[in-house]
């Protein structure tokens, strides 16, 4: 009997030639279209033109995006190791970070049936609760077209999955430690590249662009800012929060460290998967009191890596 | 092996239960099964706190140590964890609970019958086999070296250990799991002559043989509790707005819900620089809270006589309350209440009458009440 639908266990997603657990992926194409209306031939009836649509014009590149959401595990041979997911490592540690995300297209990528290049990393986020499995979220821009592909499958058993029993974190407000009182519920770590593309005129003129479906395809994507943000669920609020975003105890704002969240991230087995760290000012923090639950504050710290 | 249904002994906080009936003991784990698109089913995972619920069946045949109230007068399992255990095996082997906590306790009642006690309790703690075991080793009171008229008694060797005679002849020695662990199997009686004065001292030096292993020895704090069983001319239940009229069966419950609040496991960089795990992860909840209100649910059926049910428009406009106090006294003693449980403030919330050809006309009337934290309504 045909299949003409894939199944899930037959839609093998694949980045960069390195085969990915991923429990769910969106992938999306659109061109950008403008609406072409000229004046048409000169109509006697009404002594003028009469406005015609001609056609639909396109405005940009080819444009798409990639949405997965996928589990980490600490498992060096696995494919969701966190050494091959990313240059996730780097981009925790502030000193690598500038130069960790990279500017090169990813090629090589396959969700199910389609396969397509070009494709660069926008964001990624997770989120830390107690006794939770992590699943971790990333999206990326994709420029060009996309081909038909074989669906393929692959096999997978004992993986040691990341999970919120093993991990724990460290905050620190103004670089001082907590007390005992604070509790936290939740961590939220996001890290968030915005890219430019730039079009060389002369390189997207010719007319040989348009033999391929993939059209015009940006001269270069590059990295604009790169920042990183956490965002604390507990029990308390810092107090004597300034206009700095720091918390203030002495008499002058300045000299004061920044706020510093790190995750560390464990297997259920106990191995090690990463650290990820955010040190910045505190954006905004907030409570909440509502009927049938207890009180809960929301922190969120920001960091700007480039 | 199996074990009869005589051999077990159920323990709250300490106090063995009177006329327990049945206990149920479980734990369930919520696990979230991994898909992965391209491979499909690989795992299924742990995804949710782990928690127990141990329901307790008692005949009442004597005071209930949960029923023990505080200084405002409020039951202590409302705002207390609780532990225990199922004994059986001659109490060398038990299922036990921490932190738990009552999210129900009712009792029911009918003419010709003992009242019965039905306990819920929501575990948030450890549950299952050696949970409250402590190896404690009790003096074994059949060593032949009991009692001694030695001046002196050491556990294992004498110069490692303090002078333990006053102990050993009352029969209550215990030992510590560490130190029985250290000491010869053999009890021996030691002597030694001195050379200078030709004195002969003697001591005795106590083996393992000398005690006896009682897994769960300390948790059985309140072993021996009366046992007192009311009938149906010693148990009073009274309503504060009208006279009663002869009561069939009542019942009493008590719904708590109770939220436990998980927080992820504090550390630093000091544990992941060094590589291992962290030794202690957050199994248990970091608050449990009841949430108020408590609801108290009161019914009692009583057969039909001088009261009439009252008109449902009436009961919506004047929303009275009453008291209602249920008073459960001894058999032998009228005088003495053996559990009492009052109704404050309670709202008639249904009434029905019941009428057939086997039996007399009875009325139930059905109250509740709501018990709150800070603000007594």
């Amino acid at each position: 009997m045909a299949r003409p639908f894939l199944r899930f266990e037959d839609g093998k997603i694949t980045l960069n030639n390195k085969d990915l657990m991923v429990n769910s992926a969106s992938l999306s194409i659109s061109p950008s279209l403008q609406v072409e209306r000229v004046y048409g031939d000169y109509d006697a009836q009404i002594a003028g033109a009469r406005t015609e649509f001609v056609n639909f014009a396109p405005t940009q590149n080819l444009q798409g995006q990639l949405n997965i959401s996928f589990y980490m595990s600490a498992d060096t041979v696995s494919p969701n190791s966190v050494n091959r997911l990313f240059e996730l490592l780097e981009v925790a540690d502030p000193g690598n970070a500038k130069s960790s995300i990279s500017e090169a297209p990813i090629n090589g990528n396959v969700v199910g049936r389609y396969s397509f290049d070009n494709m660069f990393l926008t964001s990624f986020n997770l989120k830390l609760e107690p006794f939770r499995l992590i699943v971790a979220n990333a999206s990326y821009n994709i420029y060009g077209t996309i081909n038909r592909t074989v669906d393929k499958y692959f096999t997978q058993s004992d993986v040691d999955f990341a999970h919120a029993l093993k991990s724990f974190g460290e905050v620190k407000i103004s670089n001082q430690a907590t007390d005992e009182e604070f509790e936290v519920k939740s961590l939220s770590y996001s890290i968030n590249v915005e890219r430019k593309i730039s079009n060389k005129i002369r390189e997207n003129e010719n007319t040989a662009i348009n033999t391929y479906a993939g059209g015009a395809l940006p001269h270069r994507v590059s990295v604009e800012s790169i920042t990183s943000e956490v965002n604390i669920e507990g029990n308390e609020m810092a107090e004597n929060l300034n206009p700095y975003g720091d918390q203030q105890t002495s008499s002058s704002p300045f000299g004061i460290d920044d706020s510093l969240v790190d995750i560390f991230l464990y297997s259920l087995g106990g191995e090690r998967i990463s650290r990820l760290h955010c040190a910045g000012k505190i954006q905004n923090q907030s409570m909440n009191i509502a009927e049938g639950s207890h009180a809960t504050s929301s922190i969120t710290i920001k960091q700007i890596i480039k | 092996m199996s074990y009869s249904n005589y051999e077990q002994t159920v323990i709250v906080n300490g106090h063995r239960l009177l006329g327990v009936q049945s206990v149920d003991g479980s734990y369930g784990i919520s696990e979230k099964p991994i898909r992965v698109a391209g491979v499909g089913f690989i795992d299924a995972m742990s995804d949710a706190p782990l928690q127990g619920n141990f329901s307790i069946n008692r005949k009442m045949v004597g005071a209930d140590p949960l029923l023990e109230k505080n200084s405002l007068g409020k039951y202590l399992f409302d705002e207390q964890e609780i532990d225990g255990l199922v004994l059986y095996d001659n109490d060398t082997k038990g299922f036990g609970f921490t932190k738990g906590r009552v999210s129900r306790y009712s009792v029911n009642c009918s003419v010709g019958n003992i009242p019965d006690i039905q306990t819920d309790i929501t575990v948030y703690g450890s549950l299952g086999k050696n949970v409250l075991k402590n190896n404690s080793y009790t003096q074994n009171l059949n060593s032949s070296y009991y009692p001694t008229n030695l001046s002196q008694v050491y556990i294992g060797e004498r110069g490692s250990s303090s002078n333990v005679v006053d102990s050993w002849n009352a029969g209550t020695l215990i030992t510590t799991d560490e130190k029985y662990s250290n000491i010869p199997d053999i009890t021996r009686e030691r002597r030694w002559t001195s050379t200078v004065s030709g004195i002969t001292y003697r001591w005795l030096e106590l083996g393992k043989d000398s005690f006896t292993l009682v897994p769960y020895g300390a948790v059985i704090e309140h072993a021996n509790q009366s046992i007192q069983y009311p009938d149906q001319s010693s148990i009073k239940f009274n309503v504060s707005d009208f006279s009663i009229d002869a009561v069939v069966d009542f019942s009493y419950s008590r719904s708590i819900n109770v939220v436990p609040l998980y927080a992820l496991q504090k550390d630093g960089v000091k544990t992941w620089n060094s590589g291992q795990p962290i030794t202690s992860p957050n199994y248990d909840p970091v608050q449990i809270d009841t949430q108020y209100p408590i609801e108290t649910d009161i019914s009692v059926t009583m057969i039909a006589n001088t009261y009439e049910i009252r008109e449902i428009k009436d009961r919506l406009q004047n929303a009275p309350r009453s008291e209602i106090s249920i008073d459960i006294c001894d058999a032998n003693d009228h005088a003495n209440i053996i559990n009492s449980f009052v109704g404050k403030n309670v709202r008639l919330i249904s009434e029905s009458i019941n009428s057939t050809t086997e039996e007399e006309m009875n009325i139930s009337l059905s109250y509740k009440s709501y018990e709150s934290y800070h603000n007594e309504v």
